[in-house]
This record gives structure tokens, sequence and C-alpha cells, in this order.
């Protein structure tokens, strides 16, 4: 292709030329079975006797559920039972780290969305339970629902009591008054963001299975696990032993199968249990859209005052999250806004402030970035802003005010070596041609009247992992069993989502046993297997379960060793082991044969791993300390072309520049980057949910709800930075959301470029952009 | 699963469909739509009869001055058909943006016509080229002018009992430009915001012939036959397509939906109209 | 509604209900989980076969139409457990990720190479246009098909 995939690397130890995968491009370890059709996703699950099961969803966006008539229903054939709130025997209530969110609204109570449920159906073929949920009876009393951030503020309707308006979290740091009062100049700007629909190509799904052990088994879906049995043990009354939780092959997360799959397991637990029999429960597309979680919609004030040289001297923020009908995880999404919305410069006066908002609309969750990419926009523009009114480039104004290891972040945190801000920057410069760009893309637009082109940039941080917030469900286990023709069986609890994980705990394992990667079997993760090792988000797997398969295999290594020394008769430190065979001075054996050797000498090959993040020692109260073990950076440079008659935006050009810490799988990392951006893309250009006036979702499938297909990808340059973090496995900071961080803000800052007025709103559909067209043609005449 | 169910007969002659049609089935062809709708609720048909197993509507036929495209021709068939390069190059120019390769491998244009979309690409070409429609049922055949056979949005002036055999539409005078240009939410596999269909014919920089039909923007597609007359005979002028932009105005009537606001959709349509020279091609020599 | 079709190079007869959509035919009667289901409208391609040579969206056709049919599904593209070489591309590119859209794509790149050996960029961008992909961002996608192009020829 003529595209050019160079991607090149600034800073890289030694130690990775002379390991065997670390650092390499290594083939996806599922990805035949996935190409050839044979992976097993959860609708591709077929038992004896199983019966499918069917939501029946509020009808309303805010309505009290007078009565539930079930009777038509039960009549229609084919149809085993139909489950209402009075049928569960434990706990009501599904929401993730908030608990406002019931699992079928009972009568009496109110849906807040229209993906509420108040019924399942549950029958022998997936038509009848269809029909049977159609013909289920509900008597609402309908009220006003509240459908947008200025309506919620207003606080007249109340989604939940006692107010729709939660203030969540804040930063201060020096003296705001001062810094301003200190400033030369000083800007203000309110942006917009709306929602983002993850578009996962796999729509949800469960599969609840009585098992033998008398308890409950779920095959699923799902990035997290553990979640989904917490969830499953509450509706259920369960003890957490007797539910067991296998994830499927996942057909795509993005943050989107972070919280939602406990809200579909646990329904379908309940059938399973109710009929004692295995009960399938897949949304639709529609119903996927619907009900199930999205990027927050958030409003941000910006205030930053700067000096003339361009030094920046205090940021105010003021940031507004739509949470939608339920809580769920918005608290800690906001909370990577409010770490974040301070930008990722050096600035000692720092006031921001984080509410959310609930509104009767889906709830918002996690995706790709968590509450950041939102901030970056705004954040990102007003440095644009500022170097455009201060008359300097755009990225040397960045580059005078970017972090270096020993700096303090915008809540006070001491940066460590790892970190690579001025190298990004430094390396987008390079790959971009920065200012033959610049001068390029001026030409262009001499010579053009119709179309215009622009340049974007943007430099964002990034917080590994789940920081602060998270601490407690900051641990990972893994359990690596060596068997005795020396294949190596792998069990974690993180999950593979598409990003790559089973080929990075792959390469680990085989790099630090020194067996061969094909000999490792790395499997579905199970909870019977491996103890709770949180989420699978916030690009944390890596790092997480990669240094826990590190440990477990370092302790097997050693043992083999050992036992491979004391046949041998030589000093253990005499041994290698690499690519499958163990070595000493007097002699050699294959990587089997010692497993085979400990087999018989009643040597254990098996063994955990664990691996906790450290306490860190952010200050809520405050709003200061450490937020995250570390930081990831990244610095993108985009170009756009924008045609002036229709308003229409065509992203050409990406120069991308990622400190990863280290790049455990290159191709993997690479193809996270590509993704990530295409997907940050359609957030800033095409991608919008819309409700109708008595908030039902209009954009009900992938007709309306519009992503980018093949056509729309532009030529990529990648670089790569990679300083090693400590704590991380090889050095890893993991990648899988600073790929689309940036990207919004960089297509937002050059289509500002290219058509001379400030975008500040996302998306940025022609509409929008026409508007803001026509406005400037207006000021120009 | 469609969720609902109905009996789908598959004739292989004409009068085989037609005995189906007395049963009360609805005629169709690639079902693109059709599945869609039934899916989502919007159509609930007791019985379905495809056209597609039956030999004598499929084809493209040739004459001098027009084409006949038969109902059951897809519009990846008529987008292989060489004869249509130079013929009718502004009909393969909107098939080629239709949904996407597996869409268009089962897609027909007749069915684009019945559909009746206001957004349907396929029906604003058949507008411009004066398409003609040969209806068939127990009592024989007639011929209904396209613009006559749309009544609105979706609906149709096809009685039960009747099909569609074929369009015909016209060739446009040798040597005219043409422009067919399509606003979707992105660059492939969208429907229509707006689209703007242009034939426009010159002699020594006098407008011979002119023909404008414009889709999304009304309840059916727009063509301004009386705007169009008051063209021909006059110069070729800078401005020219600036005052049409502005007349054109008064001829459409947008509305708010999902993909769009009235206001873009009238904006859109001014713009591209304003800038037609940009757009406007030639035909490439046979 | 008796049916008989070739897939995947075996002759079936079958019993098939009449709005029964291909898609389920395949997945629910014939146990071939590899064609997928992204969207039910047409709009994903994840369930992209080839029928009688070419490219279509299997949640869009009913059971019935595909009566004296070739019919190929994913399964059908590996012999003996052999995968095809476009199979190895997409692995060998990383075109793979989360891998639900990769069967649809296989599918509507067979379909190419079947008609088109030599597709140019455009020709490679029209025929996968259908097929969504959430994952790649499709520039792995579109270097495994230039691969193949390149080395087949």
């Amino acid at each position: 292709m003529d595209a050019e995939k160079e991607v090149k690397t600034i800073t890289r130890e030694p130690e990775t030329f002379q390991m065997n995968y670390i650092g390499k491009p290594l083939r996806r370890v599922e990805g035949l079975e996935k190409a050839m059709g044979k992976a097993k996703y959860v609708d591709d699950l077929k038992m004896e006797g199983m019966l499918y099961a069917k939501p029946v969803f509020s009808r309303h966006a805010h309505a009290i559920v007078k009565s539930i008539d079930t009777s038509e229903a039960e009549n229609y054939p084919g149809i085993v039972c139909i489950v209402t709130s009075k049928d569960i025997p434990g706990e009501n209530e599904l929401g993730e780290v908030v608990h406002d969110y019931p699992m079928l609204v009972a009568p009496g109570d109110k849906t807040r969305f229209e993906g509420d449920m108040v019924a399942i159906v549950v029958a022998r073929t997936l038509e009848a339970a269809k029909k049977g949920a159609e013909l289920v009876r509900v008597d609402y009393e309908v009220l006003k629902p509240v459908l947008s951030i200025d309506e919620a503020l207003k606080d007249d309707v109340h989604v939940h009591e006692p107010s729709n308006v939660k203030h969540f979290h804040r930063v201060r740091k020096g003296d705001i008054a001062a810094g301003f009062a200190q400033s030369d100049y000083i800007f203000e700007n309110t942006f917009e963001v709306g929602y983002q629909e993850h578009a996962y190509l796999e729509p949800q799904g469960m599969v609840a299975v009585p098992d033998i052990d008398g308890g409950i088994t779920v095959y699923g879906s799902m990035q997290c696990p553990y979640y989904v049995q917490s969830a499953v043990a509450r509706v259920l009354g369960f003890e957490l032993s007797r539910v067991r939780i296998i994830q499927t092959e996942t057909g795509g997360g993005f943050g989107g199968k972070e919280d939602v799959p406990s809200y579909i397991a646990a329904p379908a637990a309940l059938c399973a249990y109710l009929t004692g029999k295995p009960v399938k429960l897949v949304l639709s597309r529609e119903e996927d859209l619907r009900m199930t979680s999205k990027r927050h919609p958030i409003r941000v004030w910006l205030k930053v005052g700067v000096k003339k040289d361009g030094t920046l001297m205090a940021v105010e923020a003021k940031v507004w999250g739509d949470m939608g009908a339920h809580g769920t995880l918005s608290p800690i999404v906001l909370w990577r806004s409010n770490i974040h919305a301070a930008g990722s410069y050096r600035v000692d006066n720092v006031k921001v402030d984080v509410w959310g908002v609930y509104t009767n609309k889906v709830p918002t969750g996690a995706f790709r970035g968590f509450g950041s990419p939102q901030v970056f926009f705004a954040f990102e523009s007003m440095m644009d802003e500022i170097a455009s009114k201060l008359g300097v480039d755009r990225l040397e104004f960045r580059r005078k005010n970017a972090l270096s290891p020993g700096d303090a972040t915008v809540t006070g945190q001491i940066l460590d070596e790892s970190t690579g801000a001025i190298e990004t920057l430094e390396q987008a410069e390079k790959l971009s041609d920065w200012s033959n760009l610049l001068k390029r893309v001026e030409d262009f637009n001499q010579k053009n009247r119709l179309r215009k082109k622009g340049v974007g940039i943007a430099h964002i941080h990034y917080g590994v992992s789940l920081g602060a917030m998270g601490n407690p469900l900051d641990a990972s286990g893994a359990f690596v069993q060596i068997h005795k023709d020396g294949r190596v069986g792998v069990h974690i609890g993180g999950t593979e989502i598409g990003q790559g994980m089973k080929t990075a705990m792959a390469a680990i394992a085989a790099e630090t046993l020194g067996q061969k990667i094909e000999m490792i079997k790395v499997y579905q993760p199970d909870t019977s297997y491996v103890p709770d090792s949180g989420p699978t988000v916030a690009s944390r797997t890596t790092l997480f379960s990669g240094n826990a398969v590190r440990k477990a295999c370092e302790v097997l290594r050693k043992r083999m060793v050992e036992t491979f020394a004391d046949f041998m008769k030589v000093e253990p430190s005499k041994v290698k082991v690499t690519n499958g065979k163990f070595s000493c001075p007097v002699g050699e054996m294959t990587f089997g044969e010692v497993a085979a050797m400990c087999d018989r000498n009643n040597v254990p090959l098996s063994e955990t791993g664990w691996f906790a993040s450290p306490r860190l020692s952010w200050d809520p109260g405050k709003g200061y300390g450490d937020a995250y073990l570390t930081y990831a950076f990244a610095t993108q440079i985009v170009v756009v072309e924008v045609d002036l008659i229709t308003g229409a935006v065509k992203v050409e050009e990406v120069y991308t520049s990622h400190d990863v810490g280290r790049a455990i799988n290159r191709d993997a990392v690479i193809g996270q980057i590509q993704g990530g951006f295409v997907q940050g893309m359609g957030y800033a250009l095409m991608e919008f949910i819309k409700y109708d006036e008595h908030g039902r979702m209009m954009t009900e499938n992938f007709n309306t709800y519009i992503i980018p297909t093949i056509h729309e990808t532009p030529r990529f340059r990648i670089g790569l930075v990679e300083k090693p973090f400590e704590l991380g496995p090889y050095g890893a900071k993991g990648i899988g959301e600073p790929s689309l961080i940036p990207t919004p803000a960089a297509v937002a800052n050059a289509v500002s470029h290219a058509i001379g007025k400030r975008v500040k709103r996302l998306p940025i559909i022609p509409e929008y952009l026409l508007s803001l067209i026509t406005q400037r043609e207006a000021e120009v005449v | 699963m469609i969720g609902t169910s109905f009996s789908f007969y598959t004739p292989s002659t004409e009068r085989e469909l037609l005995i189906t049609l007395s049963k009360g089935a609805l005629p169709v062809a690639g079902m693109t739509d059709v599945m869609v709708k039934i899916r989502t609720g919007k159509m609930k048909a007791k019985a379905l009869s495809s056209v597609s197993r039956i030999e004598s509507l499929k084809g493209v036929q040739m004459a001098d001055d027009a084409v006949t495209i038969m109902a059951a021709t897809t519009y990846t068939e008529l987008l292989e058909n060489k004869g249509l390069k130079w013929r009718l190059p502004i009909l393969l120019d909107a098939v080629s943006e239709i949904g996407s390769t597996q869409i268009r491998n089962r897609g027909t244009l007749v069915g684009n016509i019945v559909n009746a979309s206001p957004a349907g690409d396929g029906l604003l070409v058949a507008y411009l080229l004066d398409g003609n429609l040969e209806i068939c049922s127990n009592e024989g055949c007639r011929s209904v002018d396209v613009r006559d056979f749309v009544k609105g949005p979706g609906q149709v002036a096809l009685a039960p009992g009747e099909y569609i055999r074929s369009v015909t539409l016209k060739i446009p005078p040798k040597d005219s430009l043409y422009a067919f240009v399509k606003v979707g939410q992105r660059s492939a596999m969208a429907i229509s915001v707006a689209s703007v269909g242009v034939l426009l014919r010159l002699n020594a920089g006098t407008i011979e012939d002119f023909r404008i039909a414009l889709g999304s923007v009304a309840p059916t597609v727009v063509r301004p036959l009386e705007l169009e007359r008051n063209l021909v005979s006059l110069k070729m002028e800078d401005g020219l397509f600036k005052t049409l932009a502005g007349e054109l105005m008064n001829y459409i009537s947008p509305i708010d939906d999902i993909r769009a606001s009235a206001w873009y959709r009238r904006e859109v349509v001014k713009r591209i109209v304003e800038n037609l020279s940009v757009y406007l091609k030639g035909v490439e020599k046979q | 509604m008796k049916i008989r079709f070739t897939l995947n190079g075996e002759r079936l007869e079958m019993d098939v209900r009449e709005d029964q959509r291909v898609l389920d035919l395949l997945r629910e009667e014939l146990g071939l989980t590899g064609t997928k289901e992204g969207c039910g409208e047409g709009e994903c391609g994840a369930c992209t076969i080839i029928v009688d040579g070419r490219a279509v969206n299997s949640c869009l056709m009913l059971a019935p139409e595909l009566d004296g049919r070739d019919v190929i599904t994913i399964e059908g593209l590996s012999k003996d457990d052999e995968p095809d070489p476009i199979q190895k591309a997409f692995v060998d590119a990383g075109a793979v990720q989360c891998g639900f859209c990769t069967p649809g794509f296989v599918m509507s790149t067979k379909a190419l190479l079947m008609k088109n050996p030599r597709p140019s960029r455009e020709e490679i961008y029209k025929a996968l246009e259908g097929n969504l992909c959430r994952c790649t961002g499709y520039v792995k996608i579109l270097e495994a098909v230039e691969n193949l192009i390149t080395k087949e020829g």
C-alpha cells in the first residue's frame, strides 16, 4: 500500500533485541480460529433443552409502572414463564459502583429510561419469546422526562431523589485567583461533546446454565467476569462460590462490555435458576443500542490564564457529565475527566470541579478513554486558540509547557522516568515534517477556493490503569500450569476482547519460561480458576495480568532450572533456557523433557501469580496528590480536507506518537493505534445518538448510527516512544485507550484550522460545520 | 430471526407470479429494503412473491433513444453492463453509490422506484431520465410515467395484483454534461441526506437542454419542469447557477429528520447548485 | 418448502420455512455459526456469504431463494482444516482483532478475488465497503488484501 507504515522508535534498551518475543511483531495466537469462523462467540453456543429469553423493556423514558399483566403472554404457545421483580430471590439491584439500577422495575416503581426492564419472557424458541414480550401488558403513568443536561440542572423533575445533580470530584492546586491575576491573557470558552456508541460488532449476550456443582455457570461476551459474578450472586442470593463465569470469545468491548454484561447475565441467570434449564439472552442490535451504555455527553467550561511568553499560569474547569438514568460507573468515569480536564502541561494553579447529572436516557459508562477524550477536546482546542492569539507555533507552545520527568502534574504528582511527553512531541514533529506540512497545506489552500485543508495537533496524557479511585480493584492474578509434555496452560482474570491480550500473555509466558510461544495456551477466563482480578479496562491488562503471569512463570522457571541443574550436576546459574531448550555446559534437554522429569520427581509445575497496585496518595477532599501509577503520553497530528460546499470532512493524514513504556507485541500496538484513531475519528466527525421528545432513541441500528467504513481510513505514520516503566512487565504501560484519546481534539483542531473558525462542539457533522462556514463567510464579506 | 411469519413464493414465470399476486402476495425483488422494513415492523406482509427467478424479468434492452431495465435486474448487473457506460453514465454514478456491494448484488432499480423514498438515488435518476414503467396484471399491461407513479413517500400507484415489468429510461441528448451529487453522512454506504442530479446540453454557450432533480428535500423527488424550460435558450453565464439555486428554493420543502435538518438540506442544495460547474462532467466516448 | 442447493461443495436437499432468513438456516439448522449476525439490516456485513459467486448479506435473504444456488460460507473456504490463503493473509497482516467481523470480510474478499484477481485499491474499497470493523480501523485489513494480490502476482 502507498500509505506509509513506518514505525519509529526513539528510545529502546538493548535488552529488547535479545528477546525472542517481547517487542517483536507477533501473529495473534487465536487469529486463525477467528478467521476460519471456528471461534465460539456467545450466540454460537447451543445446549440441549436451551430456552430463549427476551426482556420486556419500558416503553417510556420516565413512568410509574402501575401494573403488569402477563396472562395473555403466558397463554401464547411456546412460552415457559414470565419473570417479574417478585421472582427475584436476592436483591433487585444491578448497578456497578452506584446502586440505583433495579434489574426489573416493580409495580409502583419508576422506569427511568426506555431500556429499563419490566419483565423477562422465557420461551422454547426465540420467536415465541419475542412474541410473548409483545403480549405482556404494562400499565404506565407517564411522567415528564428529563432529556438534557440543561433540563437536569433545573432540577424541577427528579430522575432520582433528592436531586439530579451530584458533585463528584475536584482538583485544587496552588492559588487560582493569584494565577489569573498574574496572567497577561485570560481565555474562556465552553465546549460540548455528545454521545458515542461502542458499536462493537458483536451484540451483547449471555447463556446461563444450571451446572453440575449445584450452582449457575454463565457464558458470555464480557470484559469483566468478576463484575458479572458479583451481580449474578447478588440477584440470585447465591454465595460467590456457586456462581462461575466463563468468558466466550468476545466481539469487541471498548468499555461497552465493562459493567453492562452484568445487567444481561443477571436476568439470564435468574431465568436459568427459575426454569432449571440453560437460557440464552442475546440482544438484537436495536436492543443493544437502546439499553447499553454510551460515552458520556459532556459540557466543559474552561478558563485559562497565560503569560505573554506563553507560560501557562492558571486553569479552571467545570465539567458536567450526563449520566443518564442510572449512576453505574459515572463516578469513576468522571474521575478521569477530573484528573485530565486541566490538560497535560506544567501549571501551578488549578481548580477543577466535576458534576454528574441524571437524565431519563441511556446510562452512560465506560468507553475507551473514560471521560478523557471529551475534556482533552476542550483543553487542546484552548491550547490552539491561545497559540493563535499569542502568534506562536502550536507545537512549540505545547513543547514549552510539556511535562518532563521530575515535573509535577496538574494534581501535584511528581512524574517518573518513563515520562515521554516531550519525546512524543518531537517524534510527531519529525514524522509529520511539521514546518513543511504547514507550508504544504497553506499552498493547497491558496490554490483551492472550495476545498480547504487544515492541520490539527493534540498532546495528551493518560493515567495508567484505574488510579486512586479504583485502588481496591487494582490487582490481578494468574494461574500457570506446565503439563508433563511441556505445554503450558495460562489462566488469567483479564479478558481477550480483540486487543491482543492472549498473544501478549503468551509472549510474556514464553519469554519468562523460555518456552516457544506456540506451546503456550491462554484459556478463556473462568472465575473458578483465578481470584478476582478486577476489570479488563483502563488499558491495564498487559500491566496487571502480564505481571501476574510473569511472576508465576518466574517461580516455575526457577523450579525447572533447579531440577535440570540437579540432574546435570551443575550450578543453576550455569543454566540457560530459551526457545524451548534448557542448556548448560555439559548438556541440553528440551523444555518438554525437563517438564516430564519434573513430573516424575513430583516437582510442582503449577503456580499462581499476583500483582497489586501500590497505594496512591490521592486526597479526594483536598483534590490533590498522586492520581495514577504513572502516565502515558501521546502527540497526534492530523490533516483534514473540508468541502466548503457541503461541510463534509475527510481525514487524510495521521502522524501519531505514543509513549508506551514498552511494546510487548509491536503489531498489536500498531493495530490498537490505528483502530483507536478511526474510532475517535468517527466520534469527532459523524457518530451521534438522537432522542425524540419522548426520550425514545431514534438512532436504532447501524443505518442511523453511522460509523466509519473502509473509505474513511486515512494514511498513517506511527511512532513509538519506549521509556520502560519500572512496574510494567518488561516496562509496558498500556495502549488501548491512549490510541483514541487525542483524536477528537486533533481532528477538531484541524477542522478549525481549515475553516478559520473554532469548532466548539462534537461531532462535527456537516450540518454543524456548514453553519460555521456560513458564519465565517458572512464575517469575511 | 425475522420475528413475524409470512408466506414467500418464488415463481419462475410471470404467469406464476400473477397467481401468487392474486392470492394477495406483494411482488418483491432483491428485498434489501423489504427485509429491513419487516424486521422493524414498518411492513406487515402476509405474503411476498419474489420476481428474482423470473427469466423474462431479467436483463437490459437497448434502443436508440432509450434503455429498458427489467424488474429483476440487480444494480451490480447494471454496473457490469458495458453498454450503459456511455448511454446512461449518470445512472451508473448513482447506482455505484447505493448501499454496498452486498446490497447492489441483490437490490434492483425497479425496487428502488417502488420503495418511493424521496432519498432513493435510483428514483432520482428515473425522474431525471423521464422514466416510464410498464405495469402488468391479469388485465394486461399499462405504461405509467415514474412521476405519476410516485404519490408520496413510500406511496405508489400500484394496485393489488399488479407488478412492474420494467422501467424505460430515455438516453439524454448527445454530448450532454451530467452530474450526480450525493450528500450522505459518510462517503459510502450512506442514505442521501440531499442529492442533486443534473443534465445539461450546451450549444455554443447556449443552453439547449436542462434537467435537474433533487432528492430528500420534499416528500418526493423534485423535478421543476417549469424552471428547466425557462433556462432553455439562455446563455451559459457566470451567476446563472446562483440565480437558479435561489429559484430552486421555492420548489423544495425539506424536513428535519434523524439524518439532517431542513436548514442543512436547503443550504447544501443551494450551495451545490451554485457551484454546479465543479461537478458537471462529460460522457466518455464510446 | 423443499429446496435443493449446493453448500460448500455438498449437495443438500432440505425442508425450510418460507420465512426463514438464510442466516438462521445456516446458524440454527445447519450449525454453521461462522457466519455472524451484527445488525440484521444489511449494514455491517458480518453475515456475508457467497451465492452464485456474489457476496450477499444472508440476513436479508430468505431460505427458499437458495433453491438451485451454489452457496459458500466461511466454513467452506478451508479444506481439511487447511485455511484459505485469504484467512492466512488476514492473520499474518494483523487484520484480525476481536474477530467478529472477520468471516464477513474474508467472504467479501473471496467474492472479489473470484471475479477479479487483480483489484485496484478503489475496487478493494468498493468490495469491502459493506463490512464494518470497529477494531482495526481497516488499515491492516487493506494490507492483508493487498499482500495477497502482490503474493499471487
